[in-house]
Order: C-alpha cells, then sequence, then structure tokens
C-alpha cells in the first residue's frame, strides 16, 4: 500500500492532535490546571487574640470560568509562646474570601471548643514552652461562582489569651498557592 | 523579641488579647497595636487601636520588658 504523508502543520485548519505536534485542545477538559497563583510571605505577625485575626497571608486569583474549581494549599511558618509553664500552646485558622466572592472557603472546625489542630502540650512544671513549627492546610472551593478577583486570606486565632503566636516569625516565610481547575 | 513583649504585657494584665505586625520596639509600635474588644458572630476578632487597657502603658510595658 502506498504511503502519503499529509502536511499536517499546513493541511489542518482546526485544532491539531498532540500526537501531531498540536495542542490537542478544543475546549479545556476536565481536570486540567488552568493557572497556578503564588503567595511567599514573610512579615512577622503576632497575636494572643482568641478570636480571628488576619496572619498577613494571602494569595489572589482571577477564575478564568464561574464553574471551575479553586484548589488552595497553605503553609503557616509559626512560633508558639507559652506565656505560663505547663500550659498548652495552639492556633486554629480559616480562610475567608474577599472580592469577586465572600464567605468562608476553609476553616478547621468551626465553633468554640476543640478546633485547633495544631497544638504542643509542655507538662514540664516551671518551663516556659516556646515552638517553631510549619502546619499545611488544603481546601478546595467549588462555590466561588465569579470571573472576577478574589482574594484569600488566612486568619488564625490562638488558644488562650496565656499564649501568644508569631506568624512568618524571623521573617521565615508562610506559602499560600491556588490552583484553577477546569470542571 | 515579641516574646518578652507578650510576657511583658501578661505580667501586667494576665489574658490580654492583642495583635499587631512586626515587633513592639518603640511607643509608636505601641500605638500600632490591634486590641481586642471582643468577638463578632463570625469568629472575627473586634478590634480596636485605641488603648482600652488604662494599665498597659508603653512606659510601663517597657519596665517590664527591660527586668525580663
Amino acid at each position: 500500500m502506498a504511503l502519503t504523508k499529509l502536511n499536517l502543520a499546513q493541511g489542518v485548519t482546526s485544532t491539531l492532535p498532540t500526537g501531531n505536534g498540536g495542542t490537542g485542545a478544543t475546549s479545556f477538559a476536565p481536570g486540567k490546571v488552568l493557572q497556578i497563583q503564588h503567595t511567599n510571605y514573610n512579615t512577622s505577625v503576632s497575636t494572643s487574640d482568641q478570636g480571628y485575626v488576619t496572619t498577613g497571608l494571602t494569595c489572589a486569583i482571577t477564575p478564568s470560568a464561574t464553574n471551575s474549581k479553586i484548589f488552595g494549599m497553605f503553609k503557616l511558618q509559626a512560633r508558639g509562646n507559652g506565656l505560663t509553664s505547663s500550659y498548652e500552646w495552639g492556633y486554629a485558622c480559616k480562610v475567608d474570601r474577599s472580592g469577586g466572592a465572600s464567605g468562608t472557603a476553609f476553616e478547621e472546625k468551626s465553633g468554640t471548643g476543640q478546633s485547633y489542630s495544631t497544638y504542643f502540650i509542655s507538662n514540664a512544671s516551671g518551663v516556659t514552652t516556646n515552638i517553631a513549627q510549619h502546619s499545611s492546610f488544603q481546601f478546595l472551593d467549588t462555590t466561588h461562582n465569579t470571573t472576577s478577583a478574589i482574594t484569600y486570606t488566612v486568619f488564625a486565632k490562638v488558644q488562650s489569651g496565656n499564649q501568644a503566636v508569631d506568624f512568618q516569625n524571623a521573617t521565615f516565610p508562610s506559602q499560600f498557592t491556588l490552583w484553577e481547575i477546569a470542571t | 523579641m515579641s516574646y518578652k513583649f507578650f510576657k511583658a504585657v501578661r505580667n501586667i494584665r494576665p489574658e490580654t488579647e492583642l495583635s499587631f505586625v512586626g515587633e513592639i520596639e518603640t511607643e509608636e509600635d505601641f500605638k500600632k497595636i490591634n486590641w481586642s474588644i471582643g468577638v463578632d458572630e463570625n469568629g472575627f476578632s473586634i478590634t480596636t487601636t485605641t488603648n482600652p487597657h488604662s494599665e498597659l502603658t508603653w512606659t510601663a510595658v517597657k519596665e517590664e520588658m527591660d527586668k525580663l
């Protein structure tokens, strides 16, 4: 059988398959990463507040579709100061949206009481506890419903007024990354 | 450094809730502190930069910090 070679670079006017050197894209397939935004933040923010205050860590994204998903990952660097001995130290965090969307995108555990997954307990009497650590969190925002810019801000609260947290302590950074995923 | 500040505040007035950006090293820094005066229905702190605690003056806090 005779083999006929086509010049696909010139002879095809529609989308060129990837096997022929094209992009293969006629639309964005579900699960395709549409864009990534990233923040590296190293300004120290300290709190002894039992209500949510900003950690200073934010990341902004402008969705290309109202029904896309926004997958977020953030890592908080924190130094904990137990201001009394033999005391539990911890913090809880949440992520709120502003701009094109509002409301909470993520919260470790709403309400009061045991809503802290990052904590440390010192049982050594007379010893002041200090601890530096990183904690990572993830969330999936499926309800933004906008193509306007959204800013995601990380808020945190401490477990009691007898302790304090320094986020981005000594300019060690926290990071926040957002992926827009096609649906 | 912030540990000393928080410790000094606690020694003068335990359970004081506040937050700030950067370090508290001068009276000007002290004036930028966000003092908690409550929590709203969404769990967010209600804050003010007007110091609501008369015993927590910069002079008193600095003196306490210098002892630590």
